[in-house]
């Protein structure tokens, strides 16, 4: 039971902090200001969970084969914009890194 | 891809595109939480539940792994700390919601991953559009989930770690970077949410993703008003 509410509540807390702003804003334009700050919101958390996701002290730090597989993602990604090609190069260099 | 030309082509058809070629990369993060649903205090069918109740693999991975005997208030705050970036989503895609009938305002925020937002945040193409691919790219990541973990209750024990499967969710993350770096404040953001986030990794609940996201924001923010006060 006590689990129960415990996926419950971060349920209802995740579908709060996906809607709240959403909801509230709901039929209003947003300031130039703010507006301008939201462009700038996907890139920055984008590249923060690509940081989180390769680097953890202690625990997870990227080699050679990590570094060289986001940078063909990055440069595939610029030039095709494409997400399938960008993870194939991504994925294979960083496979064939692996295996020097 | 995120042109505003292709708004003649099926919103569906992108949406399904987009929706499969982001949750191919989830799959080896989807087996591993399906092998934390097996190992959690949690019961199993209720692990499993999870993935439709919270439908956020981080925030489900933390509540699995953490959930105990006397730390179920630590584990729910930081499981809801650790989806709070999704705040971010909500204010950056406020706008677009706001065109939108209220049913879908009110329904779709429960979509609103990190995936689904990172393909439709930069689409410019009409309401109805947009609306209908959003629904697509999302309803295919929730169906994809739901099957994925419970697959991987399965088999996420038998995968060798050695595979090195899980970089593929980086990897994608990159990519979708990439694809906004055309303009200077996004290149800054980019920078500076990535070196915060690193600088602050230690921090327990991966506080670093919000703090980067935050400084991002912000000094790309001041960027842009400099660079366009000083014409």
């Amino acid at each position: 039971m006590i689990a129960l509410a415990a996926v419950v509540v971060v349920g209802i807390g995740s579908y709060v902090f996906r809607s709240v702003l959403i909801l509230a804003t709901a039929h209003r334009q947003p300031s130039p200001l703010l507006r301008k700050a939201l462009d700038n919101v996907g890139p920055a958390v984008l590249a923060a969970l690509v940081a989180s996701s390769i680097y953890t002290p202690g625990e997870v730090t990227p080699g050679l084969p990590e570094i060289g597989g986001l940078v063909a993602a990055l440069v595939i990604g610029m030039k095709t914009k494409n997400l399938l090609w960008t993870s194939v190069a991504g994925m294979s260099v960083f496979w064939a890194l692996r295996l020097l | 891809m995120h042109e505003s030309t292709t708004t003649a082509s099926s919103p569906i058809r992108h949406g399904l595109r987009d929706g499969l070629t982001l949750f191919a990369p989830v799959v080896p993060f989807a087996l591993v939480l399906g092998l934390a649903v097996i190992e959690s205090e949690i019961p199993t069918g209720l692990g499993w539940a999870s993935s439709s109740i919270i439908f956020g693999g981080a925030a489900q991975l933390t509540l699995l792994t953490l959930y105990g005997p006397g730390a179920v208030i630590g584990t729910v705050v930081a499981a809801l700390a650790v989806n709070a970036r999704h705040l971010m989503y909500s204010a950056a895609l406020a706008p677009r919601f706001s065109e939108q009938p209220h049913w879908f305002r009110i329904l779709g925020p429960y979509l609103l991953v990190d995936q689904v937002f990172a393909v439709v945040v930069g689409r410019n193409e009409d309401p109805a559009w947009w609306r209908r691919y959003y629904l697509t790219a999302g309803l295919v990541m929730w169906t994809m989930w739901q099957i994925s973990v419970a697959v991987g209750l399965f088999v996420g024990p038998v995968i060798p770690e050695s595979w090195g499967l899980s970089f593929a969710i980086p990897v994608m993350f990159v990519g979708l970077v990439a694809f906004r770096l055309d303009r200077m404040p996004s290149l800054v953001a980019a920078v500076v949410g990535g070196g915060v986030a690193l600088l602050s990794a230690g921090l327990p609940n991966k506080v670093g993703i919000i703090l980067g996201g935050l400084a991002g924001v912000a000094v790309a923010t001041l960027v842009d008003g400099d660079k366009k006060g000083s014409r």
